[in-house]
């Protein structure tokens, strides 16, 4: 079976571009709740729900692209990483994005389903570890992958991956 | 000289009796106190025995001591006569003050504070009877508004249990099912549940009315709100007082969680049958105080004091005054 591939720099970019505009959403997200006073008493709680859930991965992702800055400039054909394992980093990533994102934006759902108890947003966040956690874990493997992977174009002209495949055209993350 | 000492004694027997009825009547009638009603009817025998026996001979001190105990059989029976026309009297009194026909009050209405002695005792009888039938707090805590229901809203020569009727009716059919009867001074109370208002002091829908969280109505509007603020609960509950006295609310400002402590629990589900015969005269005002609170899910709404919503139109949202009569118009 033959797989494409896309160099594995592009595909970090791709990645952190999706981080960083989906956690940027959050964050402001976050802030305008903070100030609108929808975590009333409960505002610690609420960040220290979220941050753990976006700022790791994105300190992982500047902290690679920080290392890569400072490397000096060559010729050697770049890394590459199979096309399948970038879209499944990506489509997770999307996917677990996409969870964290609409836990927030299913607050007030959730207290209109549960009005009359006595219930609050920060219950909602509270609960939602018992899926973001597990999934989180995954994502966070499959971009370790990624982001951790030494890179070998260096060494080999034909980079990480095989050389008798060529990076496809196409092949890109958005 | 019997005839005369005959005529001695009838005279001082007459007179005393005359002395212990004027002072029965004053105190059933002028608010004279009971004390010195009994002072006379047994002080006055004991007080003439005592003289006879110490201006006695010593020879004749037997026969004091034989006027000591006729004396003493003569108070004790008068006692028990005036005791039994006390009984008596006090029937008759409530007979006139208590009847529901207010053209048989018009002889007490010149009065009054003998008709208030009357009721007072008569409620602290009753209160003695019926300990269950607990008393609000009294001054009420501070309301956050106040509205004085208008007396003509009620059936006129109506009593007490008249009016509790008219006001229980209107409240249910405004959807005010879970009331509460207290005792306040000469009267009573009642107490609404405590339910869930907008901002513009009408009610919530009935199935969400009575929630002790804050209730949320599903729009886009509502969401966007939702998601950047906490739900803010509103909520109200009525205290309707029938009594004569004037009163001030107290300064105790008291929490909703701690309304429904004081108020919304142990109290009556009906009047005792003593406000069936205690008429609605005029001292008696109806007032409604309202005490309003806000506050956020999970925490102790807090009292709104004072309401943006005044006492008239609290009552005019929650539908109160269209249950009481037809037009529905604030007084």
């Amino acid at each position: 079976m033959k797989y494409g591939f896309i160099a594995l720099e592009r595909a970090r970019w791709n990645l952190a571009r999706l981080w960083f505009i989906a956690s940027a959403t959050i964050f402001v997200l976050l802030v305008a709740q903070s100030v609108g006073g929808a975590y009333e008493g409960a505002l610690q709680t609420a960040w220290g729900w979220a941050l753990p859930n976006f700022v790791p991965t994105l300190a992982l992702m500047v902290s690679v692209f920080a290392a890569d800055a400072l490397k000096p400039y060559s010729d050697a054909s770049p890394s590459q990483v199979r096309e399948p394992f970038y879209k499944l980093s990506l489509g997770l990533s999307i996917f677990y994005l996409f969870i964290l994102l609409a836990t927030i934006l299913s607050e007030p759902m959730f207290l209109f389903v549960r009005q009359g108890e006595k219930v609050t947003a920060i219950d909602l966040l509270q609960v939602s570890n018992l899926w973001l956690g597990p999934l989180q874990g995954i994502v966070v493997a499959a971009l370790g992958v990624l982001f951790f992977l030494k890179d070998e174009g260096k060494k080999s002209e034909g980079g990480a991956g095989s050389p008798s495949q060529q990076p496809t055209e196409g092949a890109s993350a958005q | 000289v019997r005839i005369r000492v005959a005529l001695g004694w009838g005279s001082l027997l007459l007179g005393y009796y005359v002395i212990a009825y004027v002072t029965w009547w004053a105190a059933v009638f002028r608010g004279l106190n009971l004390i010195l009603y009994f002072v006379v009817l047994f002080g006055g025998p004991v007080v003439f025995a005592l003289v006879k026996y110490f201006r006695s001979a010593n020879e004749d001190r037997l026969a004091g001591v034989c006027a000591v105990g006729a004396t003493a059989t003569v108070a004790v029976l008068a006692g028990l006569f005036f005791g039994a026309g006390l009984h008596h009297g006090y029937d008759s009194l409530k007979g006139i003050v208590f009847s529901q026909d207010a053209s048989s009050s018009q002889g007490i209405e010149q009065q009054p504070e003998q008709q208030e002695q009357v009721i007072r005792e008569a409620f602290d009888a009753m209160r003695r009877q019926n300990p269950e039938f607990k008393a609000l707090v009294w001054p009420p805590p501070s309301p956050s508004a106040m509205a004085s229901i208008h007396r003509r809203l009620f059936t006129p020569n109506s009593t007490l249990a008249d009016v509790a009727e008219q006001l229980t009716s209107a409240l249910k059919r405004a959807g005010y099912d879970n009331l509460s009867y207290y005792y306040v001074p000469q009267g009573f109370a009642i107490v609404t549940g405590i339910e869930q208002i907008r901002d513009d002091g009408s009610p919530l829908d009935s199935d969400r009315r009575w929630f002790a969280e804050p209730a949320v109505e599903f729009s886009l509007a509502e969401y966007i709100r939702l998601l950047l603020r906490a739900p803010v609960g509103r909520y109200r509950s009525i205290v309707f007082t029938i009594t004569p006295e004037v009163y001030l609310p107290s300064l105790i400002v008291i929490s909703r969680n701690e309304l429904a402590a004081a108020f919304c629990q142990g109290g009556s589900p009906r009047l005792p049958s003593l406000y069936g015969k205690v008429s609605f005269s005029l001292p008696y005002m109806v007032d409604a105080l309202i005490y309003e609170f806000a506050g956020r899910a999970g925490s102790d709404p807090v009292l709104v004091k004072p309401s943006a919503i005044s006492g008239n139109n609290h009552i005019l949202r929650a539908h109160i005054w269209a249950s009481l009569e037809p037009n529905g118009a604030p007084q």
